[in-house]
């Protein structure tokens, strides 16, 4: 329905995007992961029309939207990272705004806005000027007026970027009901690896502008399928025992976490031992151990060297 | 489009601060200036009462005299020598000058001394006389030659100010203008229609004979009048910035990005910004007169024809501003800074008040600057709010409208052309 074909972006000497190629079939939901400066904003500018390629092209239904923007800003409804609205309005004066310059009027237009208030749970405070609400709320109303025109395809990005859980659980329940009951094809991006697993049936992982993995979460998660990680946890740091575990060649990767250690190590290879005797000679003193199957957090590690929100 | 201009009205007038500086700002500044300033610039008649020196150098029987022996000598029949004459009897230049100085409403303005030239000066400096007018040696002689038989180069009035002159000498160098041209005028009048002479006069309204103003339809203008125009055309220049500021808010909230993916023509938007700035400053102007009216008491409401004046004024210098607001939008846009409506808010409105006399009357501005001051929108806007509140009819403000039409012009197409209408697909 929606592809990229070889879509790249170039900010001066800055390569934003490089040769993205991702599609999206109706009705699923696909996540673009990443950290921060990963070009997942960048892609999605070009996506949907506000970003002009410096190559490449995006495709709907095999047409250039290069060429047709308007056709696919008739079916797209963007919710930008930012609070795009006004603030001295209240929520219904910006949705009666939006939804007037997307052509609706009168009584549907009264009927829309209704649906969309429901739908982010805002219908009592419609009337309250946006810069009353908290922050929970304005990325609520920010994802109702991308809803406003019925688009067939809505594009999140970092949808719940500085919000308190309970919103967050709100706005990631509403984006299932979007997918689920009105059969919406989403795209999310997000930098939180719960949020992506939680809500999308394909991932691509995105780092410094490039695709690096693309396919369900069980498929990406397959990559670190002979491996296994440990987490140990210590009442304190102990350098010495980090230094000794990464000269264990039967150690595929140490990394420091904030109460101890995490370890990719070959699946079965029995590095529990090694892990207890090299501790007893440090004389530390574990408070957990833990060993658990990869995340994708794992794997955008083991991909690229670095946390998610590094 | 009204979608975007009632978005634009709600936003604005929800914004408290800019709000003040907008509407409250000017009516403060018009109520401190107007009263403070009273004493200065008086626009009562009572008030003004200043003193004006005199100087006649030549003598004008003499003059006539002298003229009447050319005549003689002229190669024309003697009925015409005679014809000539008897015209010159009944209209002499300078006689137009006394006739205005000895009428009523005159006198309630200036108090006239006659005076020798080196007392005339000595009274200019000691600040005893706002100004002079001087009469040179031979002004009825070469004035009757030019005018009569078109002759040489005619002769010059000439009035003289001093430092210290105030509003009262500006008045008087416009009265004495209008008497002038009167003189022109009346000169030409009289040679079209074939009449011996026609004597312009102060009291008698002589606009049956074409377009002669008479000195007696300008009325004088109080301080507070003045600077209800003056803050009202400064203050209207903040609205651009405000606009265009807004749209730099817009612009980094992505806010500019969903309007452009409902499918809007970016120009639509700009055009929005143009039209709600214009419609803003028409507004606010509204609101400045109507309080200024009905609260300061500065202008009486009893003149339907005056007001429909007021108001073209008002919406053509709106139109001027929303061109404005268009091109401030455009650069911050482009930009994709706001720091061009803090250069302008900041420095150039002042700049542009300055010139265009909203601090102080353009008259009592250094030449050069007075003139600079007549090509700034809201200098053009203040001139014609006082022509036509000093009675000057719609020929003497036309031509300053259709000079903020033009400036509206050039700015928007300005605008047009900066835009970054190419920043999306």
């Amino acid at each position: 329905m929606l592809e990229t074909v070889n879509l790249k972006k170039v900010f001066k000497q800055n390569v934003a995007a490089d040769d993205v190629n991702l599609y999206l079939d109706q009705g699923e939901s696909v996540g673009l992961l990443g950290p921060n400066g990963a070009g997942k904003s960048t892609t999605i500018s070009m996506i949907s029309t506000l970003l002009r390629p410096t190559s490449g092209d995006v495709k709907w239904h095999g047409k250039s939207v290069i060429k047709n923007p308007n056709e696919i800003r008739d079916v797209l409804g963007v919710v930008p990272q930012e609070i795009a609205l006004y603030k001295e309005l209240s929520a219904l004066e910006n949705l009666k705004f939006f939804g007037k310059i997307y052509g609706l009027k009168g009584k549907q237009l009264d009927k829309k806005i209704q649906e969309v208030l429901e739908i982010v749970g805002l219908t009592e405070r419609q009337k309250d000027l946006v810069k009353t609400y908290s922050g929970g709320m304005k990325r609520r109303i920010n994802i109702a007026v991308a809803l406003l025109h019925e688009p067939v395809i809505i594009i999140m990005d970092e949808p719940t970027v500085g919000i308190d859980p309970q919103s967050r659980n709100y706005i990631l329940e509403m984006v299932r009901q979007l997918k689920e009951e009105k059969g919406m094809t989403v795209l999310y991006t997000s930098h939180y690896m719960e949020e992506v697993e939680r809500l999308c049936d394909r991932i691509y992982i995105m780092d410094h502008g490039k695709v690096i993995a693309t396919g369900t979460k069980e498929e990406l998660t397959s990559i670190l399928s002979s491996e296994e990680t440990i987490i140990v946890d210590f009442d304190r740091p102990y350098p010495n025992l980090v230094n000794k575990l990464e000269k264990n060649e039967s150690i595929l990767q140490v990394t420091e976490t904030d109460n101890g250690i995490k370890l990719i190590v070959p699946k079965g290879s029995r590095q529990l031992g090694t892990i207890f005797n090299l501790a007893e000679k440090e004389e530390a003193q574990i408070t957990s151990i833990n060993v658990q199957v990869p995340t994708l957090e794992d794997v955008f590690l083991h991909l690229t060297g670095r946390k998610l929100r590094d | 489009m009204w979608s975007f201009l009632k978005k634009d009205i709600l936003v604005l007038f929800r914004d408290k601060t800019e709000l003040a500086v907008l509407l409250l700002m000017p009516l403060v500044l018009t109520s401190i200036l107007g009263f403070a300033l009273g004493g200065v610039m008086s626009g009562s008649t009572e008030g003004i009462s200043s003193s004006v020196a005199f100087v006649q150098k030549g003598q004008t029987e003499q003059d006539v005299k002298r003229f009447k022996e050319e005549v003689k000598q002229l190669p024309i029949p003697d009925e015409a020598k005679a014809q000539i004459s008897e015209a010159v009897d009944s209209f002499q230049p300078v006689n137009v000058i006394t006739d205005v100085f000895n009428s009523d409403e005159f006198n309630e303005m200036f108090q006239i001394k006659s005076m020798n030239e080196t007392d005339a000066l000595s009274a200019l400096s000691n600040e005893e006389v706002s100004a002079i007018l001087i009469v040179p040696e031979d002004f009825t002689y070469e004035a009757l030659r030019k005018m009569v038989l078109e002759q040489g180069e005619g002769s010059e009035l000439i009035v003289q100010t001093g430092d210290h002159s105030s509003f009262s000498a500006s008045i008087f160098e416009d009265v004495i203008e209008i008497i002038i041209n009167q003189l022109n005028l009346g000169s030409a009048i009289a040679k079209e229609t074939g009449e011996e002479g026609v004597v312009p006069s102060f009291e008698n309204d002589s606009s049956e004979l074409g377009d002669v103003q008479s000195v007696t339809d300008k009325k004088p203008m109080s301080p507070l009048q003045y600077y209800t125009f003056a803050m009202g055309v400064m203050f209207a220049l903040y609205v651009g910035s405000t606009m265009a500021h807004k749209g730099y808010v817009e612009n980094f909230q992505n806010v500019f990005n969903r309007i452009i993916l409902s499918g809007k023509h970016p120009m639509m938007y700009l055009s929005g910004k143009g039209i709600s700035t214009m419609l803003l400053v028409f507004i606010q102007l509204v609101i400045l007169f109507t309080i200024s009216v009905l609260v300061l008491r500065s202008f009486m409401m009893d003149d339907i024809i005056e007001w429909a004046g007021i108001a073209l004024i008002t919406f053509v210098y709106a139109i001027s501003i929303g061109s404005v607001g268009a091109l401030l939008t455009s650069i911050t846009m482009r930009a994709n800074s706001s720091s061009i409506t803090g250069v302008f808010s900041g420095g150039i409105v002042s700049i542009l008040a300055f010139l265009g006399g909203s601090f102080v009357p353009k008259t009592q501005l250094p030449e050069f600057i007075s003139v600079l001051g007549g090509w700034t929108p809201n200098g053009l806007a203040l001139t014609s709010y006082l022509q036509w509140s000093q009675g000057l009819g719609f020929d003497f403000i036309l031509p300053s409208l259709i000079k903020l039409l033009i400036f509206t012009i050039i700015i928007l197409s300005i605008s047009l052309m900066i835009f970054p209408r190419k920043r999306v697909v």
